[in-house]
């Protein structure tokens, strides 16, 4: 991991689009502004890691779907 | 007619749409194309076109919860190509358990489907108090709880 030090006030450049700037800093919280492309999704670590976990137990395989339809039909009403 | 069957002639049936997700959901980077069917008035089935045995029950989280709303960013409206409302589907993933009491629904991250470019995305919102474990079944008063 590359570690820099950087004040209030002042960025990082990344891949020559995406500016990080360190907006201020209290206690443990640091306020980070962030510039980017459009097309660069930006999310918190542990969302992110979240969803990616429970878009993983969601998942059913053919098997599961065969009895979970059963259940579907019963509930719509 | 068996639920397999259902499932098969299902995947040729006008109920059944394919929409390209330019980077995958998150979890399942690698796949691009899914196919959303509607299986019922409730439920419907996005399943991966590539690994067809990738399935995941959704619903429109509207039917469930009067009160769900959200913002869309200009940034994700655009990553999918959305200009009008009327362009706009949204449903979300469920996490279904055979005890009806802990199936539950991610409201945190809805899949936001652009129905006329066929193109979608699976969005995390941002500021709000959804989650993605909320009860499916606990009607419409409840909706909102816990940190996003």
């Amino acid at each position: 991991m590359l570690v820099l030090t950087r004040k209030k006030g002042e960025s990082i450049v990344i891949q020559n689009d995406i500016v990080i700037t360190v907006l201020s800093v209290e206690g443990d919280n640091v306020k980070i502004g962030i510039s980017a492309p459009k097309d660069i999704d930006i999310y918190r670590k542990e969302v992110f890691e979240a969803i990616q976990q429970n878009n993983q137990s969601a998942v059913m395989d053919s098997n599961a779907i065969q009895s979970a339809m059963l259940e579907m039909d019963k509930r719509k009403s | 007619m068996t639920p397999k069957q259902k499932l098969d002639e299902g995947k040729q049936d006008a109920n059944t749409i394919l929409y390209v997700f330019p980077k995958g959901i998150p979890g399942f980077e690698q796949l691009r194309e899914f196919q959303l069917q509607e299986h019922n008035e409730l439920f419907s089935l996005f399943s991966a076109v590539e690994q067809p045995a990738t399935i995941f029950i959704t619903v429109n989280p509207f039917d469930f919860f009067d009160n769900y709303e959200f913002e869309l960013s200009d940034d994700a409206l655009e990553d999918i190509g959305i200009t009008n409302q009327e362009q706009i589907a949204v449903r979300c993933i469920c996490t279904w358990n055979s005890d009806q009491s802990k199936t539950t629904v991610n409201l945190l991250a809805p899949l936001i489907f652009n129905i006329e470019q066929q193109t979608g995305k699976q969005i995390v919102l941002q500021n709000t108090d959804y989650t993605i474990k909320h009860p499916l079944w606990n009607g419409t008063e409840s909706s909102k709880g816990g940190e996003s």
